[in-house]
């Protein structure tokens, strides 16, 4: 094995074990606040992971995701106040609801339109979802917000209601997108999502169903924007209706983009190069947007696989063995 | 009773018409390029930004009027030329980019131009009493630029020989080239104009509310329905789809809810974009393919 | 095994397909010609599920598939290709093939594909990690019919597989065509080149302006002077 492709085998794996790694840092490095920036980014590294389902996999652009998101929040926060139901409850709970919602809302949208109509319908959803939170008063609070004083209770005997606990049920949130989105990478039904993206007049030809696939696929990113929602209550204690902007969707999309669409590891490397480097380099937020959006623009110009799809390509390259290869060698 | 409908329905069209301005930006270059250009709104916020800076330097309204337009006219060419030239054949390229666009202006707006709320002196105040009405001098003033401008380049697109040209290109790209439309020069013209009016209608917009480096989203959101309710590509379907909104905003608001008023287009949007694929005016616009 | 009961085709005030009534059984190799717009297409577009039939029905295998999305109608073997190479240009032969043979299909296990190792059968070795869309055209074409069988077909709908293909690599699809044919399946070719076709098929059906007029051995099909008619009619026309 040359020396290329050993690495090129070993990087991949490498870097999963350095990420692995990462997660362990704000737990041991003591301070609070890096509890929190640790919990945020696994939370926006979780939602990236499930807007690229949609976006990276299939191919649509889906605006509702930060709606669903918000709609978490409030789902479990109004369940948790108002019916006594336990948070971890709360988090199913929301989850089908929001399935629920994905499903009504995504068989027309996405039966009668696709590409930039797709992307107006589920922007103009999200929008009234906004309104609606922000409306609401009797129920969400308004315009104002709800504030949220609940934290999590005890499972198995660990402590989840402080900011170490969120900190680790965030993880296993990230978990759970990560691992939902490999199992699909590796199904027939991820295999079927990618068609649809690549040409779906195609793919009904080969077989598949390509509305059946697209709405699984929606309602399956929603459901999972709702589950990060819920746990976002009890950290931040407070939801306002901007949570469920489409700016937030915006950047969302943009971090997909960034860390490489469609490939399982992007959203959370591009999340981390998009919050967590300004963060540590304590870069406001601000020149973080500008940043990521030129970024955003060149890539898309120069680069349209992303950091982790360039990088993937030149692994690729280094694992193939030489065009001069007799044919003795065992194909691929 | 009857003075409250009037006064709501001249705001109605006051509003509808601003919406329109931006809109027949957006419209255009749907229609011609195939690109959903989020960016637009931040031309109405610079243009904004541009007649706020030309005021307070005492250069005065109207040639901060002028300014914006011709400066965004400008910005207009430079995104065409540099970045959107290149998504053409990608539409959802098209769409992120102006996403990455978007971030980019909205945020160096906030950071050189910081987050406050800025307001200019109008350069009509005070009201003006019609037939038992009391209707604000400067809306009105707003409302008879908004139909000048809407006006000319509807006739610029129907009288002249470039319009004539906007219009084949909108309709059948191929075909145009080969009737000697010349495509590039089509395309930037249609930038630098649609941003003209999206410059000029921030200039309006900034004169009635305040201005922020945020201010863009509302507008764009109105070009984006309108764009949807006029049938895309169809600039008479956007402007007479904006004027419609402005009413129905107008008196829902007064009506119903007023906190609602922009769910109202959301709403029309969704329904049109599920029923009615060419726009709620039929034949006009372009169907989705 | 392909049954077309009467089928017609309008859009609007143009009449597309006019009463069309044919049978391909199962194991033909069979061709359909005629002169440009006369309807081929739209016969292929109908059958496989991509318009709906004005009048008349479908049957497949003896069962109703009239007005059935294209997907279901692959679910159930009858796969149809598209004119010019339609593949995914950004995935690799490997990757595409590999979408096509797994399809979930409605009820019981997928179909087994006619031929079980597409990849070595067709030769494609040496591009398996290539792009498709970098291919040559020839090699695409096969592509596309590498795909469909993947899916399982029973019966195969070529759309001009051979458009612009230089001699080579005609013959070479020709091949291709003929070893699907050999391994059971039926195949049903739309296809301008008549060379290509009538040294291909054993029987020809002949459409012009949306109605069938000519069904048989290529050889007597293309002697039927209406079938004559129609093309150098086709030609006077264009000849102006």
């Amino acid at each position: 094995m040359s020396p290329s492709t050993a690495a090129a085998r070993i990087l991949p794996l490498l870097s999963w074990l350095v990420l692995a790694g990462l997660v362990f840092v704000p737990v041991y490095g003591g301070s609070r606040y890096l509890i929190y920036i640790g919990t945020l980014i696994a939370l926006q590294a979780a939602l990236a992971t499930s807007l690229n389902l949609i976006v990276g996999y299939t191919g649509q652009f889906a605006m509702s995701h930060a709606a669903f998101y918000g709609f978490g929040a409030y789902a479990s926060a109004i369940l948790v106040n108002s019916a006594g139901l336990s948070f971890w409850w709360s988090i199913p709970a929301a989850m089908l609801a929001a399935a629920a919602i994905a499903a009504v809302i995504g068989y027309p949208a996405l039966r009668y339109t696709g590409g930039v109509y797709l992307a107006l319908i589920t922007f103009a959803f999200g929008e009234l979802a906004r309104l609606t939170a922000a409306n609401w008063q009797d129920v969400t609070g308004g315009p104002m917000g709800m504030r949220v004083t609940y934290v999590p209770e005890a499972l198995f005997g660990f402590n989840f209601g402080n900011g170490r606990g969120m900190y680790w049920i965030a993880v296993g949130m990230l978990l759970v997108s990560l691992g939902v989105v490999f199992l699909v990478q590796r199904s027939r039904f991820g295999r079927a999502l990618i068609a649809v993206r690549e040409d779906e007049v195609l793919a009904s030809f080969l077989g598949i169903d390509v509305m059946r696939h697209k709405l699984m696929a929606y309602v399956i990113s929603s459901a999972l924007a709702a589950m990060v929602g819920t746990l976002y209550a009890p950290v931040m204690s407070f939801i306002s209706p901007d949570l469920l902007s489409v700016q937030q969707t915006i950047s969302l999309i943009g971090v997909v983009i960034l860390g490489g669409a469609g490939t399982l590891a992007g959203p959370v490397v591009g999340t981390f190069v998009f919050l967590g480097i300004p963060e540590f380099l304590r870069i406001e937020s601000l020149y973080r947007l500008i940043v990521l959006g030129v970024v955003i623009v060149l890539m898309v110009l120069l680069m349209p696989r992303g950091v982790v799809g360039l990088s993937n390509r030149v692994l690729k390259r280094w694992q193939r063995p030489a065009p001069a290869a007799l044919p003795t060698e065992a194909g691929g | 009773m009857l003075l409250d409908i009037a006064q709501t329905a001249v705001d109605g069209l006051m509003v509808g018409g601003l919406y329109a301005t931006v809109a027949v930006g957006v419209t255009l270059v749907f229609g011609i390029m195939g690109i959903l250009n989020f960016a637009h709104g931040q031309m109405v916020m610079l243009g904004a930004y541009v007649a706020f800076y030309s005021v307070t330097a005492g250069w005065g309204f109207w040639p901060g009027l002028a300014l914006a337009a011709l400066s965004m006219a400008l910005f207009g060419l430079v995104l065409e030329r540099l970045i959107f030239r290149h998504t053409l054949t990608d539409h959802m390229a098209g769409l992120t980019v102006s996403l990455g666009i978007i971030m980019v202006v909205e945020n160096l707006a906030s950071a050189v131009f910081t987050p406050d709320h800025r307001t200019f002196d109008p350069p009509l105040t005070g009201s003006v009493r019609f037939a038992g009405m009391t209707l604000s001098a400067q809306r009105l003033l707003v409302l008879a630029l908004v139909l000048i401008l809407v006006g000319t380049f509807y006739l610029f697109l129907q009288k002249t020989r470039f319009g004539k040209a906007i219009r084949a290109m909108g309709q059948n790209r191929t075909g145009a080239a080969l009737v000697g439309v010349q495509i590039t020069h089509v395309t930037a013209a249609v930038f630098a104009i649609g941003s003209a009016m999206a410059g000029a209608a921030g200039v309006l917009y900034g004169s009635l509310f305040a201005i922020t480096p945020y201010m863009a989203a509302g507008p764009l959101m109105k070009g984006l329905i309108l764009t949807v309710l006029g049938g895309l590509g169809s600039v008479p379907g956007a402007v007479a789809a904006g004027f419609l909104l402005g009413l129905a905003e107008s008196f829902g608001a007064r009506y119903l809810s007023a906190s609602f008023r922009d769910g109202y287009g959301f709403i029309l949007m969704i329904v049109t974009l599920l029923y009615f694929p060419t726009g709620l005016f039929g034949a006009r616009g372009k169907a989705r393919v | 095994m392909l049954r077309i009961d009467d089928v017609s085709k309008r859009f609007g005030g143009l009449v597309a397909l006019r009463n069309i009534t044919l049978e391909i059984r199962k194991g033909e190799l069979s061709g359909l010609i005629g002169p440009n717009g006369a309807g081929k297409t739209t016969l292929f577009n109908v059958v496989s599920g991509f318009l709906q039939p004005t009048e008349g029905r479908i049957f497949f295998e003896d069962r109703d598939i009239t007005g059935l999305p294209p997907h279901a109608l692959a679910g159930r073997g009858l796969v149809r290709t598209f004119q010019g190479a339609r593949v995914f240009p950004k995935l690799t032969i490997r990757e595409s093939l590999r979408i096509a043979s797994h399809l979930p299909l409605g009820r019981g296990a997928s179909r087994q594909p006619v031929i079980p190792d597409v990849l070595h059968e067709f030769g494609f070795e040496k591009y398996a990690d290539e792009p498709a869309g970098s291919l040559p055209s020839g090699v695409m074409r096969e592509l596309g019919i590498a795909m469909a069988i993947s899916t399982g077909a029973s019966m195969l709908l070529l759309d001009e597989p051979a458009a612009g293909l230089s001699a080579e690599e005609a013959t070479n699809l020709q091949r291709v065509i003929r070893r699907v044919h050999a391994a059971g399946v039926t195949v049903w070719v739309i296809e301008h080149n008549l060379h290509f076709l009538m040294g291909l098929v054993d029987r020809a059906v002949v459409v012009d302006a949306g109605g069938m007029i000519a069904d048989g051995v290529p050889r007597d099909v293309t002697r039927d002077p209406r079938v004559i008619e129609a093309y150098l009619g086709a030609e006077a026309h264009a000849a102006g």
